[in-house]
């Protein structure tokens, strides 16, 4: 490695660093400095906080199962059926995974709300929030079963058919293999889940994140909110075993051609998974189109509203589309030390993303609240700051995996006949532009409808279009709601169909 | 080419980014009443004056101590011109506290004096009440709570009847009030026995009424524009002001203050003076936010039926100065 090589690498650590793990050192400071008393005080939860961590998990554990059982069902029948199903399946989850929580509850806010037992809070709420969670979830499910399907050698499946029923194949061979994929689908799910506080508190139930997000509203003191996450910290950074594990698997091995295979019949299983297949592709989208169409008749609202929110959206997208920006810079050089050393450098990457929201936002006031030569404080920095802080780990993963999927011939060729500096920008770039498009736009789309983080940050005069409906929200499902959530959710399918579009231009 | 244009879009973010183009005429103000009824009001002051204004609005999950704080952690560096509380008891925190300035405006002339502070720090705007919102379905009217003792009463099943947690927002300032007026003792008392009573004690007003309007709960203490809004909604439910016949509902106000340091201190004036007038009060009362108007004589909510409402005289300084030792006890009786 050449002089510019190393800066280029102590950058994008620093840039890195300073991005995800500053927020991170912050809170460690802040906590450290506070008195004895207080943080024995906060790190043992009495036994309502207890109570409500065992509730959280309990609520986790169950949208993880929910979500990984129905995604791995349509996985399951959407593999090798046809190339237009699993494109159409394919677009399918990349679509849904844009839409952010809070808007499936919009969706199913007055089922739940008609359900007997509405606002006793107790079973009907909890069961809404699983729901609407699981839905949330399910494509990242689906996508991580779909892949390791996919991945799956053709000619042991195609050996084992001769002997045995596709049954008998489903229950001892596929799911066998699966379960790596399948637990860290669930892992996912799970991490995702313990850390937003969005859909429990619109079915007016609480979780630990969002007693987090209160005691931080009430106290404003970021060390004592630190110590009394480590418990939901600690949950979290569980779920990242698994899916190092499947991760670092999934990169060592070469992509499989998808050699023609029938795809399974397995009697009545096979209509479970179409079921399943059907839940997952129809329901949400049936579901968010009854809401959006119940207000259709109030067109004057609907405008106004669109009116009121446009400069919100327009602050959100900038957000976004900075974010997913500045997260692919350190992500080049990141992602090929993160293939050289996956074991020491997996934590280093991934540990942010068990933060909480709430503790990320926290952590960014206590850091930049003061006088400092950048006025970032009440800027709309501070949102980029927030997103970026939450999300860059996901390029670092993107960059890591097409790499590991490169063939290192074509890169030591490059490096024959050209300088490092030359070699990196017309062969290295170029062929790692896919996996920097799909990393760019998975934070552009989680940065546009970011919430936890940016109910704390955001600056005077510039909401965000998340914040505008997570608020208006409580007041039920109106035209409003409805006009911003169709704004984001197009948004955000324009970006990612133009994504698509130049993917498959350049494949 | 392709780069270039990048780099153009790349520059247009960035400078996007910055604050510093704003207008030379804006105010900045952190707003706890809720979006949905502030945005119309601030929009409204933007036309009639051409100052812009750039808000931060609360949310309902922060139970109107997000902002609140964020201004105490601001105190070295102002960032906001002026706080617009939906209720007073952050106001009068912060003015503890030394984070708010004196201010005069025209239109708090015809505020009462309980309704305003002697040194102009604050200024209340609009009301709601305490109320008890009941479910007439369950009840029948002579079965229905008139007063607030009447929830350790034994005619109803302690849960059956619910209450929010009273260590934040308005249902927090109500038990301040009691623990003013009643004495400590009383006060402490009456929220062991709800709590001993096995009274639902939950997360927000917003849960209360949607417990009583699905008639999970037969009764229970809410903030009248709630209460308001589900009886606009069609559930079967009624709005009682309790202790008419003794001490009087609580009104919580709304409180509008200017903070020390502010950085736009004549545009704050402004708007300070445009949010205390009476007719932005109506448009909070129409829009459903408060119920009743803070001068004697203004205007009322339809909801409120015409009724001539006794209020708990109970100064607001001193609901405030409660309200520690409140939350103290409170957060024991409730195991938080």
């Amino acid at each position: 490695m050449n002089r510019w090589g190393r800066l280029a690498t102590i950058l994008s650590f620093a840039l890195f660093l300073l991005i995800c793990w500053a927020p991170v050192a912050a809170l460690l400071a802040a906590a450290l400095s506070l008195p004895f008393s207080r943080m024995d005080a906060a790190w043992l939860p009495g036994s309502r906080r207890l109570f409500l961590l065992l509730e959280t998990l309990g609520y986790s554990a169950a949208v993880a199962s929910l979500a990984t059982l129905i995604g791995t069902a349509a996985a399951l029948y959407c593999w090798r059926r046809s190339q237009t199903l699993a494109r159409a399946a394919r677009m399918a989850a990349l679509l849904t995974a844009a839409i952010p929580p809070y808007l499936h509850a919009l969706a199913w806010l007055p089922v739940s709300a008609a359900l007997p037992g509405h606002g006793a809070g107790e079973l009907t709420g909890w069961l809404s929030a699983i729901w609407v969670q699981a839905l949330a979830m399910l494509p990242f499910c689906f996508g991580i079963v779909l892949f390791a399907l996919d991945d799956l050698d053709p000619r042991g499946i195609e050996a084992a058919r001769i002997c045995a029923t596709d049954l008998r194949l489903l229950v001892r061979i596929l799911l066998p293999l699966l379960r790596p994929a399948i637990m860290a689908a669930a892992s996912l799910a799970l991490l995702l889940t313990l850390a937003d506080h969005s859909v429990p508190s619109l079915f007016s139930r609480s979780t630990y994140a969002m007693e987090l997000f209160e005691e931080f509203s009430a106290s404003h003191n970021a060390g004592q909110t630190l110590i009394s996450a480590l418990p939901l910290m600690i949950l979290g950074l569980l779920p990242l075993v698994p899916l190092a594990r499947f991760w670092q698997k999934a990169a060592q091995r070469p992509s499989r051609s998808a050699a023609p295979l029938p795809p399974l019949q397995t009697g009545g299983i096979t209509a479970l998974l179409l079921f399943a297949s059907a839940v997952f592709v129809l329901l949400p989208a049936l579901a968010l189109s009854a809401a959006l169409a119940q207000h259709f008749d109030q067109p004057s609202l609907w405008l106004q509203a669109i009116a009121a929110g446009a400069p919100d959206l327009a602050t959100s997208a900038g957000v976004a589309a900075l974010a997913a920006i500045i997260a692919c810079l350190p992500a080049v050089v990141l992602s090929r030390a993160l293939i050289a050393h996956p074991r020491t450098l997996w934590w280093m990457v991934c540990t942010p993303l068990a933060m909480p929201s709430a503790l990320i936002g926290a952590a960014l006031i206590w850091i930049w609240n003061r006088d400092l030569p950048l006025p970032i404080y009440g800027t709309f920095w501070m949102l980029v700051l927030a997103a970026l802080a939450r999300f860059a780990p996901l390029t670092v993963l993107a960059l890591a995996a097409w790499r590991s999927r490169m063939d290192p011939a074509l890169l030591e060729a490059s490096r024959v006949y050209a300088s490092p500096a030359r070699a990196f920008a017309r062969v290295e770039l170029p062929l790692l532009a896919p996996a920097l498009l799909a990393g760019g736009m998975a934070v552009f789309v989680l940065s546009l409808a970011e919430l936890g983080a940016s109910l704390l940050v955001t600056p005077p005069g510039r909401g965000t279009i998340a914040l505008r409906i997570y608020n208006y929200l409580h007041y039920g499902a109106s035209a409003a709601v409805s006009a911003l959530a169709f704004c984001l959710m197009a948004t955000a399918a324009i970006v990612l169909l133009a994504a698509a579009l130049l993917w498959k231009r350049r494949a | 080419m392709r780069p270039c244009l990048l780099f153009v879009c790349l520059v247009l973010l960035l400078v996007s980014g910055c604050r510093q183009s704003a207008p030379p005429r804006e105010v900045v103000v952190y707003v706890s009443v809720d979006q949905i009824h502030a945005e119309p009001v601030l929009k409204r002051f933007e036309q009639q004056t051409g100052i812009a204004v750039r808000a931060v609005y609360d949310v309902e999950a922060a139970k109107t101590t997000g902002l609140a704080n964020r201004i105490v952690a601001e105190r070295s560096r102002p960032q906001a011109d002026l706080f617009w509380n939906g209720e007073f008891v952050q106001t009068l925190r912060l003015q503890a506290e030394g984070l708010l300035a004196p201010s005069s405006p025209a239109s708090a002339a015809s505020l009462p004096a309980l309704m305003r502070d002697p040194q102009g720090m604050w200024f209340a705007s609009g009301g709601r009440f305490r109320a008890i919102l009941v479910n007439t379905a369950k009840l029948q009217p002579a079965n229905r709570p008139s007063r607030i003792e009447d929830f350790l009463s034994p005619r109803w099943h302690g849960g059956d009847l619910a209450i929010a947690l009273p260590l934040f927002g308005t249902s927090a300032a109500q038990a301040a009030a009691l623990y003013a007026t009643l004495g400590e003792q009383k006060a402490h008392d009456f929220y062991r026995d709800l709590s001993k009573r096995g009274v639902r004690v939950v997360d927000g007003n917003s849960v209360v009424r949607d417990l009583v309007a699905q008639g999970s709960a037969v009764a229970g203490f809410a903030d009248s524009d709630d209460s308001c809004e589900a009886i606009a909604s069609g559930a079967p439910v009624q709005l009682v002001l309790p202790d008419q016949d003794g001490p009087g509902t609580l009104l919580v106000p709304g409180t509008v203050a200017k903070l020390a340091g502010s950085p736009h201190p004549r545009e704050a004036d402004a708007l300070i003076d445009f949010l205390l007038a009476p007719e932005t009060e109506k448009m909070l009362i129409d829009s459903g936010f408060f119920q009743v108007s803070a001068r004697p004589g203004g205007a009322v909510s339809p909801c409120l039926q015409g009724r001539t409402v006794k209020t708990m005289q109970v100064g607001l300084p001193q609901i405030a100065a409660e309200l520690e030792r409140s939350r103290l006890d409170l957060t024991a009786i409730f195991n938080r």
